[in-house]
């Protein structure tokens, strides 16, 4: 299928690692070209040179912080400037983990308004930096990776964060829907990045343990095995693409199915 | 993106016409071997020969009633038969035609209506399941789609709400049954969209497609195109939609308001 993101222009937000860096390898994998935003400038810098070689696409490092509007204003001019305009902006910017201590007690109201700034206000800002550019050009594309803590205890902060997400989203759907601009919300579950890797010890060989730590998570799924980035970036490429047309302001699980419970 | 579905296998029902027809017409652009099933032959046929012709894939037509377990059990075994003996993908998308049983209100609804829906839609969709599945363990790889509609999350009929809520419930326990065997089972949600059927020369009657239109007022500010309900289909019948399983996909273009999570 041709996805049609040939020369379109993206911004993946934290994506100098794990489903971002994921995500805009996907992009790049389709022609897009992709600027990687982030905080870390060696980080992104390594990651848009793999990307860019892998690929053959034109990758670009922004270093950018998501809780800072005015360091976002600038990540959208500095990427309109480079790339001419902006049609595919996908928000992953968090910071792990959700919540430092265990149950409510572990919430602290400093972490939980630091965790909402940067998931769910940072969401916003780039999306109200980009909105006049795509609206500009009748079409664009805003793609939220939110997470299967939407619909799950994991923790506290986790689910609120990422359920204001969705509200965000559908929100953000219904408004930009009538300029062209479809907005969608994607939630990944336990998801095999570089971190989550060494987290739930996919790599030490004992299968049963990591099963174990699965199943105590909530991440017990359909599939049987934890979903991998690049499978979370091919679903995002297809949402970034005029082929998605038709999904707005809905929500995709692609946490492999976790076990159980009914969602309509 | 390669979708890679060049020489999969896939039966798809329901696609004589409107969005079946759509996603038929999808697969076989891909590559995909093709037997479409429906009840009508004649119309049945025509399809198959128009999307032979367009994709230059060989499609095959087997003319079926998918509320009867034993039309299935025959029909399906020709059809994987025609398939080389297996089936990769299952399309279930044959329900009961809008003017027929659609929109009684609840004075008129008939419990002959309602079985007559659940029949073809909900134990038609277990009756093709029944029919691949055994196929689809033994290769360790499959995907079911099915496509149910947004009348499960609104108020149209009280027999479409109830079908389509009851695809969604057992596309989840299939999806946890046959998971670990390698099969994706997903549910699709279409609203209102546009088909040959809707698309203004024959209304129904007794179906006022206004007041359907009205119903889903949707974020694009437009009716959804059969053909772009079938561009999802065909990436969930691909291999690269593996982290989606059990859970639904909206394709209405967002019918506003209401926010799901």
């Amino acid at each position: 299928m041709n996805l049609e993101l040939d020369g379109r222009r993206a911004i993946v937000t934290g994506g100098g690692t794990g489903i971002g860096r994921a995500i805009a390898h996907a992009l790049a994998d389709e022609g897009a070209r992709v600027a990687i935003a982030g905080r870390r400038a060696d980080v992104l810098s390594a990651a848009a040179a793999d990307i860019a070689q892998g690929s053959g696409a034109e990758v670009i490092p922004v270093v950018a912080d998501t809780a800072s509007g005015e360091s976002v204003r600038a990540l959208v001019a500095t990427v309109a400037d480079a790339f001419g305009g902006v049609d595919i902006l996908v928000n992953n910017a968090a910071e792990q983990p959700a919540q430092q201590g265990p149950g409510y007690a572990g919430v602290s109201d400093e972490w939980f308004r630091r965790q909402l700034n940067v998931k769910v206000l940072g969401y916003l800002r780039t999306a109200q930096a980009v909105a006049p550019l795509m609206a500009g050009q009748g079409w664009g594309r805003i793609i939220n990776i939110s997470g299967t803590g939407a619909r799950q205890t994991v923790s506290l902060i986790g689910s609120v964060r990422n359920v204001s997400v969705a509200a965000l989203t559908k929100n953000l759907a219904d408004e930009l829907g009538p300029a062209g601009i479809n907005v969608t919300v994607v939630h990944p579950g336990a998801t095999a990045t570089e971190r989550a890797r060494e987290a739930l010890g996919l790599d030490d060989g004992d299968e049963e343990r990591t099963r174990e730590r699965l199943r105590a998570l909530g991440h017990h799924n359909a599939i049987g095995r934890v979903v991998d980035p690049r499978e979370v970036g091919w679903v995002v490429a297809f949402l970034a693409s005029p082929k998605s047309v038709s999904i707005a302001g809905d929500a995709v699980v692609v946490g492999g199915g976790i076990l159980g419970e009914i969602f309509y | 993106m390669d979708l890679e579905l060049h020489g999969k296998r896939a039966i798809v029902s329901g696609a004589s016409r409107g969005i079946g027809r759509a996603i038929a017409d999808e697969l076989a652009r891909e590559g995909a071997k093709l037997v479409i099933t429906a009840r009508g032959r004649l119309a049945l046929e025509d399809a198959a020969r128009e999307i032979g012709a367009a994709s230059g894939v060989a499609v095959g037509a087997v003319a079926l009633d998918t509320s009867d377990p034993e039309s299935v059990a025959r029909g399906f075994g020709e059809a994987i038969d025609t398939l080389g003996g297996g089936v990769d993908i299952l399309v279930n998308c044959a329900a009961d035609p809008l003017p027929a049983t659609g929109f009684q209100k609840l004075g008129e609804l008939t419990e002959e209506a309602f079985w007559s829906d659940l029949d073809t839609k909900v134990l038609g969709y277990l009756h093709t399941t029944r029919a691949v599945a055994p196929h689809m363990i033994a290769e360790g790889w499959g995907r079911i789609i099915n496509i149910s509609g947004t009348g499960a999350r609104q108020t149209v009929s009280i027999v479409r709400s109830i079908r389509n809520v009851s695809v969604a419930a057992m596309t989840k326990n299939l999806a946890d049954e046959l998971g670990p065997h390698g099969i994706n089972v997903t549910v699709v949600h279409p609203g209102a969209t546009r088909t040959e059927r809707t698309n203004g020369h024959e209304q129904p009657p007794g179906v006022d497609l206004d007041a359907i239109r009205r119903s889903h007022e949707n974020a694009i500010g437009r009716m959804v195109e059969a053909r772009e309900v079938a561009w999802v289909v065909a990436f969930l019948a691909s291999p690269k939609s593996v982290s989606i399983a059990g859970d639904a996909v909206t394709v209405s273009g967002g019918v506003r308001g209401f926010i799901h999570y």
